[in-house]
């Protein structure tokens, strides 16, 4: 089945006259960001069917009204310890290039609106994310979110080159 | 709409017109003297040129119409449908099928190969007259007017094109134009009688039919070719008034019902008329009134021209086939919810009053199910397509094929009405045509031989469909010389594809054809030989979780059997458990189900373990151990071990537990992530989770390089 049209449009999404806007969530001690755009809808986490023969961050598969939807780990993805799943684990659903995923995060923190002004484009060296997954840094009051570049991240050809990797 | 939107319709109509003309001219070939398919052909080859006038193609016009010259000269019978004439169309359908492919492409249709050597042969086959100006006419006029072209004949012309023509590219004024080409147009009449009132006119729609006097020295036949290209949707009526045509009057209007020529006049509204003549007693109850006819032979008649009009008016779209695979899965879908919904309502009565018998939220759930499975297995019928256009095309390879090799085959089909999905279709042409090559090349014998060998001298290709216990049956049977079983088994021992003293049945034997890089042909042809090719075959099949088997008589013929499932979308699976896994397993696969004793398990450095069934020895493969699943049960003692088949391959698969058979709709990895070594897809269980689909063929592939590299 098709998911794009029984979720959210993604052209049709509200474009906020202030800025763009970001869902973030938390994971370990940061706070990060993705693209209001891409994120289809969120869920809680639940039973994964598991896949043989991928990465260890792809942590199964699960079945979102009819589509089969990978899901990933993102702390595992960036290398950090991993944790139990809790009633505050969620999945972000997103849809990158066409294709819809999952990713298993710690919790989601809300929907935040940067203006450009408020974006600075070099990211800071001390994150625990690769440079170039990173599309910047929002900065607001004095909360700071790593924004992330879910469409390189999630491409096809990163994940099949982890593939091969592993 | 787009340019490229109106290249696609013109491609799809033309592929559909295309195939109609190539198969026209192969049946006109065996059958020359057939008035109706010359009619097809000419048709067809006009409708090529209509078409792709109006979508803008007048290189495809320009040709369409040399080839549609050569028709028409078949249609009156100055030519006749010899096989060089043949010949050359189906070069000329060649060169319509490159231009097609080229627009596909977007390329400029120029440079095609051997397109000049195509329109001279075509107009070699023009005869030109002396003294007029074109074949077509000229041929007309001699068989109307007995060789003088002079004579001006005058016709009265009425037409009314369907309410949608514009939709599809007609118009009126482009007629009327045409018209203009052949003669004088002496009167044009609009009439407007049937326009509506101005609030309820449609601008989009045509109301109007007109009445056009023409004059000219050409024959009747060009006037209907000008209608041809919309004849089946509009009401023409064309006749030669010559004879009554005086002064600007045509004198057959004395004879006209008042009622017709106040409505061609434009005075009178034809519901008009109809309310008025309802009014009168039908013609029929007239009839028997008076004793002139019985009441049964007007109601026999009555009867007939019903029938006739219901089948005149039955009618189909065409329709995306992306959209229906949409919707193919949106129905699958529906079955999984309301099959889990069933599920649910069952145990919460269960649960809750012990028993879910005779209560109606459950027996309004299982009408419901019910409701989604017909729902279901109609969607499934819309994708299905008889096989019927796809044999046809055959006939042109066995003809070509035929000539090449100097054989001479006669080629039969049955079944054609059998209906197929169209996805399985498409992806069965090219394993058919190999086989047919194969056929024509290794089965049926030359000529001469035949005749020796005391069997007609023409070869006999049989391909047949048919529908068996919800299979498909596609068998492809010739009349030749049949397998060699020994040949095939030195050629195998000497590929060291066997042993010399392995033991096989016939059907193993011809099994061997299948395997890669085999051939027995002694020589290497242009048609096959190069021992690619029957692997291929069998590989396409098995894609379509379809088996093929060969039968074969040495001296009497070969068969080739191919069974295929009814859909692609659908499969039988067998629901198995590995630790907190849920797998399916195409059912097709399986053979049988067993828990081994110790003793019937061995290991063998280099070939990892083993299972012996009732004395054959099989690979054991663990499935958790090659997924890298945590299993309940590692002792195989203690698991179930599935034996499976394919590729004609056995070995052993074992699981904790076998849960049951389940009819999965088949989802793709592909689209959401990448493909994943040793799973065909997932598919979604009763209770709403996800199982992954077991690709057979790969496991056992995955299972021996992990064997072989386990030993190295």
């Amino acid at each position: 089945m098709n998911l794009q049209y029984t979720g959210r449009d993604n052209d049709d999404a509200e474009l906020s006259l202030e800025g763009d806007q970001f869902v973030t969530f938390s994971l370990a001690t940061e706070e990060y960001g993705v693209s209001i755009l891409l994120v289809q809808e969120i869920i809680g986490y639940r039973t994964l069917t598991q896949i043989p023969g991928v990465p260890s961050f792809v942590k199964g598969m699960l079945n979102l009204r009819g589509a089969v939807v990978p899901v990933i780990d993102l702390r595992v993805r960036f290398g950090m310890t991993q944790r139990e799943y809790d009633k505050f684990t969620v999945i972000v659903i997103v849809v990158v290039q066409g294709r819809t995923m999952g990713i298993i995060v710690d919790g989601v923190s809300d929907v935040v609106s940067f203006e450009a002004s408020q974006v600075q484009p070099t990211p800071p060296v001390a994150a625990a994310v690769r440079t170039d997954y990173i599309s910047g840094m929002g900065q607001k009051d004095d909360k700071f979110v790593i924004l992330l570049d879910v469409d390189k991240m999630l491409s096809l050809e990163e994940l099949e080159i982890l593939s091969t990797v592993n | 709409m787009t340019n490229s939107k109106i290249a696609e319709l013109f491609i799809v109509e033309a592929e559909e017109l295309i195939t109609e003309l190539e198969g026209g001219l192969i049946s006109l070939e065996e059958n020359p003297d057939n008035a109706e398919q010359i009619n097809t052909i000419f048709r067809a080859a006009h409708t090529i040129k209509g078409s792709a006038g109006i979508s803008g193609f007048p290189e495809v016009v320009n040709f369409a119409h040399i080839l549609e010259n050569v028709l028409e000269q078949v249609r009156n019978g100055t030519s006749p449908a010899n096989p060089r004439l043949i010949g050359s169309c189906l070069k000329a359908v060649d060169i319509l099928k490159t231009m097609l492919s080229l627009i596909q492409q977007r390329l400029p249709i120029v440079k095609i190969d051997g397109y000049n050597e195509v329109v001279a042969g075509l107009k070699k086959l023009i005869i030109v007259p002396s003294g007029s100006p074109g074949a077509v006419t000229a041929a007309q006029s001699t068989k109307n007017n007995a060789g003088s072209t002079a004579q001006r004949r005058v016709y009265q012309i009425v037409f009314k094109l369907d309410k949608y023509a514009f939709f599809t590219g007609q118009d009126p004024a482009m007629l009327i134009a045409e018209l203009a080409d052949i003669g004088k147009q002496l009167q044009v009449t609009a009439d407007i009688g049937t326009l509506p009132a101005f609030d309820a006119l449609a601008p989009t729609e045509l109301y109007i039919s007109y009445r056009i006097l023409l004059e000219t020295t050409a024959p009747m036949a060009s006037i209907e070719n000008v209608f041809l290209f919309v004849e089946d949707t509009a009401k023409i009526d064309i006749a030669d008034i010559t004879a009554h045509y005086r002064d600007g009057a045509n004198l057959l209007d004395a004879d006209k019902k008042i009622g017709e020529m106040l409505i061609e006049a434009g005075h009178l509204e034809p519901q008009a008329l109809a309310d008025a003549l309802a009014a009168q007693s039908p013609v029929g109850e007239i009839l028997v009134g008076q004793g002139k006819t019985s009441k049964k032979a007007v109601e026999d008649a009555l009867a007939r021209q019903k029938n006739a009009r219901e089948v005149q008016s039955r009618s189909s779209i065409r329709v995306d086939t992306e959209k229906l695979d949409r919707l193919v899965n949106l129905v699958g879908e529906l079955v999984t919810g309301v099959a889990q919904v069933t599920q649910l309502t069952h145990t919460y009565f269960a649960e809750k009053f012990g028993t879910s018998e005779n209560d109606e939220m459950v027996s309004v759930v299982e009408f419901l199910d019910q409701v989604s499975r017909d729902l279901q297995e109609q969607v499934m019928v819309v994708r299905m397509v008889p096989v019927e256009a796809t044999f046809t095309r055959f006939r042109r390879v066995v003809r070509d094929l035929a000539e090449e090799l100097g054989k001479e085959v006669h080629l039969e089909m049955s079944g054609i009405e059998t209906e197929l999905d169209k996805n399985v279709i498409e992806k069965l042409v090219d394993p058919l045509k190999h086989l047919i090559r194969n056929a024509i090349d290794h089965g049926i014998e030359a000529p001469e031989k035949r005749v020796a060998m005391g069997k007609p001298r023409a070869g006999t290709l049989h391909l047949t469909a048919k529908q068996r216990e919800g299979n498909i049956l596609i068998e492809v049977e010739d009349d030749g010389q049949g397998i060699h079983g020994d040949k095939i088994r030195s050629k195998a021992v000497q590929k060291g594809l066997i042993a010399a003293d392995t033991p096989l049945a016939p059907k193993d034997v011809y099994a061997l054809l299948f395997e890669p890089g085999f051939s027995t042909a002694e020589a290497v042809t242009d048609v096959s030989g190069r021992g690619v090719g029957m692997d291929v075959v069998r590989r396409n099949i098995e894609a379509l979780r379809g088996t093929i088997e060969i039968i074969s008589e040495k001296g009497l013929g070969t068969r080739f059997c191919i069974r295929l499932p009814l859909t692609l979308a659908i499969i039988e699976g067998m629901n198995v458990k590995v630790g907190k896994e849920t797998l399916t397993i195409p059912l097709l696969s399986i053979i049988e189900q067993m828990r081994p004793g110790p003793a019937d398990l061995k290991t063998i450095e280099g070939k990892g373990e083993l299972i012996s069934v009732r004395g054959e020895v099989l690979p054991l493969i663990r499935l958790h151990q090659l997924f890298q699943f945590d299993a309940a049960q590692t002792n195989p003692c203690d698991a179930l071990v599935i034996i499976m088949e394919c590729d004609g391959g056995k070995y052993g698969l074992m699981v904790d537990d076998v849960l049951g058979q389940q009819q999965a709709v088949i989802k793709s990895l592909d689209k959401n992530f990448t493909h994943v070594d040793g799973v065909s897809g997932a598919t979604i269980l009763g209770d709403g989770s996800v199982s992954l689909i077991l690709d057979p063929h790969r496991i056992e592939q995955m299972a021996t390089r992990i064997n072989t590299g386990a030993s190295a």
